[in-house]
């Protein structure tokens, strides 16, 4: 291992994809827009600068490879890679990497990560990796532009990868804000029935706090980097996860690949209630274990076994309560409802339950109206309402005053649903005391939490 | 505002510092001192040993025969046993070229300093001193035979420093293609000095 190796490792790992041929292999930079020629032609330069000035010599006085490029407007580079790799090649299998595929989606980096023996070779590694997947780009903020973050964008399934990646983050004293693991859990919360959940892994760190520790060797990253902080009314410092205090997260439903195959086994089967149960399940040294067993405590309270909001055509609802027993099973009963009556109550609130902590959210009613509104006003982008939920209702309610949605609710707890012409959204309701028997601890992890289908006897 | 060249010489300083130190590391070795200084040679020595005196003692007898010379910077590596010198000439020039490849051989004949390297910043070399690098060996490769029959062996090479990154951009020019072959030159120099050092004990 030497310092120019270890960022070399980084690339490769971050970008690296391997083929039959003998000869060559290709780091592949998936920018995306961020680095299209068409969108952004400045830094499509960069980027090509970047790639023939650092990265062509770097490999050329290392490993004795010649490199070439493509790009497409889609904004995806590919780094060619020409020569012998034999030596290359040892080293990778040598630390447990398999020259297969796209390495990123199966490496384990534990092995690298031992003969990182300092600080310095820890920020080569990390900025080989940020070079190829850490994106600027600047919706990466969290909540507003004062929040700029890296985010490391891992495709695959590899949770251990993503968790040696923090840990190694966390080794410099550079804590990650936030992983979005690539779970249904935390891709599809509200709708169980949605099958687009394998989104990838995103492991965000505050720009300033990566700015300080690790690195970019692309010139391209790090003016745009520079334009990023620009946004930045302070500077954002970050805390060690063991120092957080975990929010109670919101509710999310039981989704209906919790027990996908492509998840490893130690995840498989778990419902997960917060990105850091996840780490503490893991096994992760810096997972904050009291504030999870705390959260675990109160997991009835932020689990829904329905869909918490799933949205649709009415057809499209119908088709899901046709399938599930326990929704088709149910007599609704049909109340057309003023929309300004349900939206003067506060969204703490909630509605029909049996009083007993038991109730449809309004919080999440009010999403469902906002949606058929937006559906029926042409006024979404896929699923989603564009512009804010109480923007689309004060809109139509300035217009439509008497403006009604239909509500059908069921004799028994399970999911209502809010129609408005073809379009409805069905809304699961809150139940802890019913939902709380529906929950167990794994007896091989006492962090891994796993919950039951529930049956009508349940809600009896 | 631009800064000038000599407002870039910590930064650079800084960086082959932690390189070669974590290179050093990587191999086990952790008792290396590196110490740089910016001006004329012999005084700055001699204000090495003086403020480190445990790790630079090895240099007394280098800094008495040494003359005097005016250098961007110079860096001392040492295990307080051996020390090599490694001088660096720092340019900020739209093209650097054979004159300042000429004065980095000049600095390192005169000073019997084993490792240079041509640096410039922001920007790259002349197609001519390309040209002669890549073709001729020699001219960063170069062994001297003293009177007396010893061979001193000279190791030059050309990189570029971006001040954007903060980071070395490799030329493929010289000898020292990179800070990294820089390093396992000179661990392999101090390992088999140490060894031979043993073998005579």
């Amino acid at each position: 291992m030497n310092t120019d190796k270890a960022y070399i490792l980084g690339l490769i790992i971050g970008g690296g994809v391997w083929g039959n041929a003998e000869d060559v292999f290709k780091i592949r930079l998936p920018f995306k827009q961020w680095g299209s020629y068409e969108l952004n032609p400045k830094r499509a330069g960069d980027i090509a600068r970047d790639v023939m000035k650092m990265v062509g010599p770097l490999l050329k006085a290392i490993y004795n490879l010649s490199i070439s490029y493509d790009t497409s407007a889609s904004g995806v580079w590919n780094i060619l890679c020409e020569g012998d790799l034999s030596e290359l090649r040892a080293e990778l299998e040598g630390y447990g990497i398999w020259c297969e595929g796209e390495i990123r989606k199966t490496a384990h980096i534990d092995n690298i990560v031992s003969e990182l023996v300092d600080d310095n070779l820890k920020r080569r590694f990390l900025a080989g990796l940020a070079d190829t997947i850490g994106s600027t780009k600047r919706s990466h903020r969290r909540f507003n532009d004062n929040k700029q973050m890296v985010s490391f964008e891992i495709s695959g399934f590899g949770f251990h990868f993503v968790c040696s990646l923090c840990r190694l983050l966390h080794s410099i004293g550079c804590y990650p804000d936030q992983i979005l693991w690539n779970h249904p859990n935390f891709h599809c919360g509200n709708n169980p029935y949605d099958k687009k959940w394998k989104k990838g892994f995103k492991l965000r760190v505050y720009l300033d706090q990566y700015e300080k520790f690790g690195a970019f060797a692309f010139v391209s990253k790090v003016l745009s980097l520079k334009e990023n902080q620009i946004l930045e009314a302070d500077r954002n410092v970050a805390v060690p996860c063991d120092k957080r205090v975990m929010k109670t997260p919101s509710v999310t439903c039981v989704h209906c690949d919790e027990n996908s195959e492509l998840l490893p086994e130690v995840i498989r089967g778990g419902h997960y209630l917060h990105n850091r149960h996840v780490c503490a399940v893991l096994g992760c040294e810096h997972a904050p274990y009291d504030e999870v067993k705390k959260l675990m405590s109160k997991a009835e309270y932020c689990i829904n076994p329905f869909p918490v909001l799933t949205k649709g055509t009415e057809r499209e609802i119908k088709k899901i309560i046709e399938l599930e027993p326990i929704l088709k099973n149910r007599t609704y009963e049909k109340m057309d409802v003023k929309i300004a009556d349900l939206y003067k109550h506060s969204e703490e609130e909630s509605i029909w339950g049996d009083g007993d902590e038991a109730g449809y959210p309004f919080s999440k009613i009010i999403l469902a109206i906002a949606y058929v509104i937006a559906a029926k006003t042409g006024q979404v982008n896929g699923l989603r309402p564009k512009g804010s939920k109480d923007r689309i209702i004060h809109d139509y309610l300035e217009k439509f005053s008497d403006g009604q949605v239909t509500i059908w609710l069921p004799e028994l707890m399970t999911p209502l649903v809010v129609q408005m012409d073809r379009y409805a959204a069905m809304v699961g309701p809150d139940n802890p005391k019913i939902y709380k028997k529906l929950i167990q601890i794994s007896d091989e992890n006492e962090y891994k939490l796993t919950v039951r289908s529930i049956t009508e006897e349940d809600l009896k | 505002m631009k800064k000038n060249e000599i407002a870039h010489y910590p930064e650079i300083t800084r960086f082959i510092e932690a390189q070669l130190q974590s290179n050093f590391r990587a191999e086990g070795i952790n008792d290396i001192d590196i110490f740089w200084k910016n001006g004329e040679l012999t005084s700055g020595l001699k204000a090495l040993i003086q403020e480190h005196p445990a790790e630079c003692a090895c240099l007394v007898k280098y800094s008495e025969i040494t003359p005097s010379l005016n250098l961007d910077i110079f860096g001392v590596v040492t295990n307080g046993i051996q020390y090599e010198i490694v001088i660096l000439e720092i340019k900020l020039r739209t093209a650097v070229g054979l004159s300042e490849w000429s004065q980095l051989i000049g600095y390192n004949l005169v000073s019997d300093a084993k490792y240079g390297l041509l640096i410039n910043i922001d920007a790259g070399a002349s197609d001519r001193l390309a040209r002669i690098l890549s073709f001729d060996e020699d001219i960063s490769r170069i062994v001297r035979k003293r009177k007396n029959g010893a061979a001193i062996e000279h190791l030059l090479g050309f990189m570029q420093w971006n001040s954007v990154t903060q980071n070395f951009e490799y030329s493929n020019l010289g000898q020292i293609s990179s800070l990294s072959l820089l390093s396992t030159i000179l661990i392999e120099q101090f390992r088999s000095r140490l060894e031979q050092e043993n073998n005579n004990s």
